[in-house]
């Protein structure tokens, strides 16, 4: 199949129609999180828990230059898009895995990357057009057919600390991108560029200036360096025209003393019109947060009973330890409960407010607190089974000392107050299947380190997730069991996908430096 | 030092240390001042790999001649830019800070690595009657089985290294892991875990022997925090003697 003969906005025009969260449809992985709905989940059933045994590498892709690969690719109309780190696009032959362009953005060693590594999460694709966020703090668009580029806008100064890592998302005639920079006391936002243009139709600023809603809960100026990065890709429901994007820590990370209040929008997650760029609800984990627990999770939208009661959810399993369900039309609580070890709160109020502990704060001395700076669980993402019911999470059990320090903003430096460090030793990591109803835990794989990899479940019966230890694996998605692995001989920071060619379903992750392609024998 | 610190300091924590300490004041420092608040960023930034009092850990002892630095001025750089090539990050202070914590680290340079009592002449003989080159490698000569001791006087403090040979389980390096698998069926093994992933573990037992192990196969597995294949030499060695062979030791400053 070649480009252009079925293009991809039939696809999309489909989804944007319907209620119904649109799936990887006719084996395409449209988008990084494999549907609106972020259920990372395929639909292919060839490959099952009776047969995964028989799962075989089939090619293996190492882009140009020596970035480590993090991204989910996508495969649309026939053709896979990946990226590699600092920014390269690759688009790969189907058939042999050899690509048929790469485009890559020249990155000087000068470019800042103050808080996360030197990589990129993947693109989004819409007609012949495939998007691509850069880490010197550009979106560009580039022709599917060639690599070529048509246009690209300056979404945020790199020089202050904005850069793009995460895969933009596509709605409608809009490409949705957000920034990250919450180390570097930038003032986070999310936003809408026209998809053939280029031209902006809208910016939410995660951080209210003086007057706006939520302005209240930050004294002074304090709101100027406020944080509230948008760093991951968020998830959209069609029928109510919302965006779901989660945001980050706020500025300075582990000092406090200088925005007293609640800091919103930062450690949120934010409903947003997406005709207009103009919040609808929003919901705050984390208020006033001192350990670094963004919210940039994949929110995962949900429709199932709780309580005998149907009810259309967003649930994310937070790096602050507790697990939400919320409603994804007004955003009201509906429960939480903590899903992996955490030390900072009591628990949640009836409005999903943490009852926390005093003491907790990070200290000249160091305060130990769980989970982590990097949290329960981090960018990774989880996955939700229609079938079981269940969320697959991606967790990090480990805790830190929290270091608190003074402070100054310099533009282009780390805006943090304090550090940590982390109890290696003594940390594990698992994949965790969450009842998606109570947040319960049904089953938990135990993994050697905390984990960075991303899982995806699918109608095979199967969960695939990976290893800091370079191992690619198939859990059975009901108990939990292994049954297949693969050493990939790289750590795998990236999540898994799986798409169809004609009647054979393969499956794909990054490991390392390379791109690994499955299928049965 | 509390267990814990202690598996902190020896796991090689390779935390990102995103900006310490900075102060908004900017009263001019005092030398005293400026010795007192660069030990306290010393002290809860830089102890964690360069030991307490930059005695030396999972990074190199900081007392006498310095690897990288020879003046306050190219110790502010390396506190600024980290050491390319080494475990050594970069660390975001104010220039303040970085001036304090610089100036401490001289005048833990200026100590000249305390010469101990010891002999290390006698000591270098102890080295080889008591076997120790039956498992360490010094100048390329010896066994493999515990960390190599060619470069250990550079990296390591004396009170580092006394610990090391008295109480050598509350010390293992990173790297030296002890592990005990037990199969489902067989005898147990026991050694230094070389490698580990979510299927398999390799252990390099004390015989020297690998093992590679499926998972699937244990019916459990332990790793021992405190544990080493190392024996105490604490009743083994007389006083003088241990003094001797720590002086023995500090000589080390071999090619790494």
């Amino acid at each position: 199949m070649t480009i252009g003969t079925r293009p991809a906005s039939a696809f999309l025009l489909l989804a944007a129609l319907s209620a119904v969260p649109l799936l990887a449809q006719d084996g395409q992985w449209l988008m990084y999180s494999g549907s609106y709905s972020s259920h990372r989940f395929s639909p292919l059933t060839q490959i099952t828990t009776d047969n995964v045994s028989k799962l075989r590498p089939v090619w293996v892709y190492q882009p140009p230059g020596t970035g480590s690969v993090e991204s989910t690719p996508v495969v649309v109309n026939g053709v896979m898009y990946v990226t590699s780190g600092p920014t390269m696009v690759a688009a790969l032959d189907l058939k042999s895995g050899k690509p048929l362009w790469e485009w890559t953005r020249p990155i000087a060693p000068s470019v800042l990357n103050l808080g996360f590594p030197r990589v990129n999460r993947g693109v989004a694709v819409l007609d012949n057009m495939v998007y691509v966020g850069t880490l010197d703090g550009y979106l560009f668009a580039l022709d599917a057919r060639a690599g070529i580029e048509r246009w690209s806008v300056h979404v945020g100064e790199n020089m202050v600390g904005h850069s793009i890592t995460a895969a933009p998302l596509v709605v409608g005639d809009k490409v949705i991108v957000g920034i990250s920079g919450g180390e570097a006391g930038i003032r986070g936002f999310l936003d809408a560029y026209d998809a053939k243009t280029g031209k902006q139709a809208w910016r939410f600023y995660t951080i209210p200036s003086p007057g706006e809603p939520g302005s209240e809960g930050w004294p002074g100026d304090s709101w100027v360096h406020g944080g509230g990065a948008t760093w991951l890709t968020g998830s959209y429901d069609p029928a109510l025209k919302l965006l779901y994007w989660g945001t980050g820590n706020p500025g300075p990370d582990w000092n406090g003393d200088s925005r007293k209040g609640d800091n919103l929008y930062t450690s949120s997650l934010v409903a947003i019109d997406v005709d207009t760029g103009k919040p609808r609800w929003h919901f705050q984990f984390t208020p006033h947060d001192v350990h670094d627990w963004d919210a940039n999770q994949i929110p995962v939208l949900v429709d199932t009973q709780v309580g005998g009661r149907p009810r259309q959810l967003v649930v994310t399993a937070n790096r602050n330890g507790f697990y939400y369900a919320l409603d994804r039309k007004t955003g009201e609580f509906v429960f939480g409960t903590p899903y992996a070890k955490q030390t900072w709160a009591r628990g949640l109020d009836d409005r999903g407010r943490p009852i926390e502990i005093p003491g907790m704060e990070p200290s000249e001395k160091g305060t130990l607190v769980y989970p982590s700076l990097q949290g329960s669980t981090n960018w990774a993402s989880p996955s939700y089974s229609p079938s079981t019911d269940m969320l697959y999470v991606p967790v990090r059990e480990m805790g830190s000392v929290y270091y608190k320090t003074g402070v100054e903003y310099k533009p282009g430096t780390y805006y943090t107050g304090g550090s940590e460090k982390r109890l290696d030793e003594e940390s594990w990591g698992a994949v965790r299947a969450l009842d998606v109803k109570t947040g319960k835990q049904a089953w938990d794989f135990k993994l050697p380190t905390p984990t960075w990899a991303g899982v995806m479940a699918t109608a095979g019966g199967l969960v695939f997730s990976g290893s800091n230890e370079g191992n690619f694996f198939a859990l059975d998605a009901k108990s939990g069991k292994p049954l297949w692995q693969f050493q990939t001989g790289g750590a795998i920071r990236s999540g898994p996908m799986s798409y169809a060619v004609g009647d054979k379903q393969f499956v794909a992750v990054a490991g390392g430096h390379a791109l690994f392609v499955f299928a049965l024998e | 030092m509390s267990r814990r610190l202690r598996v902190l300091v020896h796991s090689g924590c390779l935390t990102l240390f995103l900006a310490p300490v900075a102060f908004a004041q900017t009263r001019p420092a005092t030398g005293p001042t400026d010795l007192a608040a660069g030990q306290r960023v010393f002290d809860a930034q830089c102890a964690w790999c360069h030991g307490n009092g930059g005695d030396g850990g999972a990074g190199p002892n900081l007392h006498g001649k310095l690897l990288h630095a020879t003046t306050a001025g190219s110790i502010v750089d390396i506190i600024n830019k980290g050491i390319p090539g080494t475990d050594m990050p970069s660390f975001r202070l104010t220039e303040r800070e970085t001036r304090q914590t610089a100036t401490y680290v001289m005048s833990l340079s200026r100590t000249a690595s305390r010469p101990g009592p010891g002999n290390a002449e006698r000591g270098g003989a102890l080295y080889q009657s008591n076997g120790c080159g039956s498992c360490h490698v010094v100048d390329g000569r010896g066994g493999i089985l515990g960390p190599e001791l060619s470069g250990i006087g550079g990296r390591r403090g004396s009170v580092y290294l006394r610990e090391a040979i008295v109480k050598p389980a509350a010390s293992h390096p990173p790297g030296y892991l002890v592990v005990r698998a037990v199969p489902a069926s067989g005898a147990e093994i026991r050694g230094i875990r070389l490698n580990e992933d979510v299927f398999w573990i390799t252990i390099r037992d004390a015989s020297g022997t690998l093992h590679t192990l499926q998972k699937s196969d244990l019916s459990r597995i332990d790793r021992e925090l405190e544990g080493t294949l190392m024996p105490s030499y604490e009743s083994r060695l007389s006083a003088p003697q241990l003094d001797d062979l720590v002086a023995y030791l500090a000589t080390l400053r071999g090619a790494k």
